[in-house]
């Protein structure tokens, strides 16, 4: 089975395809920060934070559909935090959760569509994150796939023998399918150890790419560091 | 067959019982000889895959196990796996890195080699196995076949004097299974050990069999001599071969 859906545009060759790993990692970060800090009610900000967002996804040769689509994930759960904050807060704060937590997304939606996630994985570790949080990304990415695949087939397996929906008295059924989901993993988990030691593993994964940062990064850095400043000081001031 | 060189692997009273008190492993004795392609058989069960884990000491057993000369001991695992390489079962569990190249490149990494030697490496194993072309892809990506091939690779990499596999034409089509035996016949000089229940895979790469019963080694001989030896076969719960194209 194929599931190309988690990195489907990542290896197009745009020019923000082809940007250094870590500073697009960088830019990302620097972009939320503003966006985190800008105050409440500065809507031609906010305005401007979009047009920037909005000039990088077009640069970046992303169907716009599916960069509008995959943001929409966020919202149930900002939405969810939102709404509750609607008892007790003016709804300007309501407004202000959405609008940011949307333009952040936006971004990482951007960064994840034009980095393929084991280059972004090297950034990562080229920007100094620990390597055991690298390490569980990164076994985490290659094994989801195979997860997947083991769910679909129980669920067709229990599906082919129990006529169809899923009822109050199929719940024993789901149990039984977490409960040997888990022991599969688990041994997985073992097999995969020993693979890893029979090639020399001992304790560390060594060594991913290297990356050369080029005039062209150094150039996009600035771009985007200047963008936010002007945005985030003269937009605010009006 | 006597070789004038001493065996590859030598394995004395070799015993191994899991946590849980199952035996897996009965006093085993085996030798290997230089350059042979030795086939384990039997049924399920019998001791094969735990047989293979421990020449590469992934488990702790009892006995001894000396290979290439050199008795296998806690200090000496890191050389022993270096000379030994396993191509397990599951590509699933061998890939586990995001790409292709990091796969391969993982061995000799660990080996302490400088990058460029890693590349080259890396370079030569996917070209042996002709997986080259599929260097920068993601492994679950792949078909199981190009799994297969690509975890001998992440192996070769390693330059092994030993490669030991665990039933590798498992879940393999018919065009993969003959670009398994072909590279394994004609690319593939080291010793080899292989368990299998594909007794016509046995039959045209065996040099030498064993058949694995309940814990103990039962039969070891030339692979004509017992591949063609039906009542002792079939006494084990296994097959004749159907090829007569039995190496001599």
């Amino acid at each position: 089975m194929h599931h190309n859906y988690l990195d489907r545009f990542a290896s197009l060759g745009s020019p923000i395809h082809r940007l250094d790993p870590r500073i697009k990692v960088i830019s990302l970060f620097a972009f939320v920060l503003t966006v985190v800090i800008t105050p409440a009610t500065s809507f031609y900000a906010f305005f401007a934070y979009f047009c920037l967002i909005m000039a990088i996804v077009f640069l970046s040769d992303l169907p716009l559909s599916f960069v509008f689509k995959r943001s929409l994930v966020i919202i149930p759960f900002s939405l969810m935090v939102g709404l509750f904050n609607l008892f007790f807060k003016p709804p300007i704060v309501f407004i202000n959760m959405m609008v940011k937590s949307w333009l952040s997304v936006l971004a990482i939606v951007t960064l994840s569509s034009t980095t393929p996630f084991n280059v972004l994985l090297s950034a990562l570790e080229a920007l100094k994150v620990p390597h055991i949080i690298i390490d569980i990304l990164s076994f985490m990415y290659r094994y989801v796939f195979t997860l997947i695949d083991r769910v679909m087939k129980m669920e067709r397996a229990r599906v082919s023998r129990s006529y169809g929906r899923l009822g109050l008295k199929q719940m024993s059924a789901v149990g039984n399918m977490l409960g040997s989901l888990f022991i599969n993993t688990y041994e997985r988990g073992e097999r995969i150890y020993m693979a890893m030691v029979s090639r020399g593993f001992d304790g560390q994964v060594l060594g991913r790419t290297h990356f050369v940062l080029t005039v062209y990064d150094a150039v996009f850095l600035g771009y985007m560091v200047t963008a936010l400043l002007l945005i985030r000081i003269m937009v605010v001031r009006w | 067959m006597v070789s004038p060189k001493p065996p590859a692997i030598d394995i004395e009273a070799l015993s191994f019982t899991y946590p849980d008190k199952t035996v897996a492993l009965k006093g085993l004795d085996l030798k290997v000889a230089d350059g042979e392609c030795l086939v384990i058989v039997g049924p399920n069960g019998a001791g094969k895959s735990t047989l293979l884990l421990s020449l590469n000491g992934l488990i702790e057993t009892e006995g001894k196990i000396t290979i290439k000369a050199e008795v296998m001991n806690k200090k000496n695992l890191k050389e022993i796996r270096r000379l030994v390489g396993v191509v397990f079962q599951d590509p699933d569990d061998q890939l586990f890195m995001p790409t292709v190249f990091e796969d391969v490149a993982f061995g000799p990494i660990n080996m302490g080699m400088r990058e460029e030697e890693v590349h080259a490496r890396v370079h030569q194993s996917l070209g042996l196995v002709g997986m080259d072309a599929l260097e920068g892809r993601l492994s679950h990506h792949l078909s199981f076949g190009e799994k297969k091939l690509i975890c001998i690779a992440t192996v070769l990499a390693m330059d092994p004097a030993i490669l030991v596999f665990d039933e590798p034409t498992a879940n393999l089509d018919p065009r993969a299974r003959r670009h398994l035996i072909s590279l394994l016949m004609d690319d593939l000089r080291q010793t080899k050990v292989i368990s299998t229940h594909d007794m016509n895979f046995a039959a045209e790469v065996a040099d030498h069999v064993v058949i694995l019963y309940k814990s103990k080694i039962v039969a070891d001989g030339p692979a004509r001599e017992i591949l063609t030896d039906e009542r002792l076969l079939l006494e084990y719960g296994l097959e004749m071969p159907t090829n007569i194209d039995l190496k001599s």
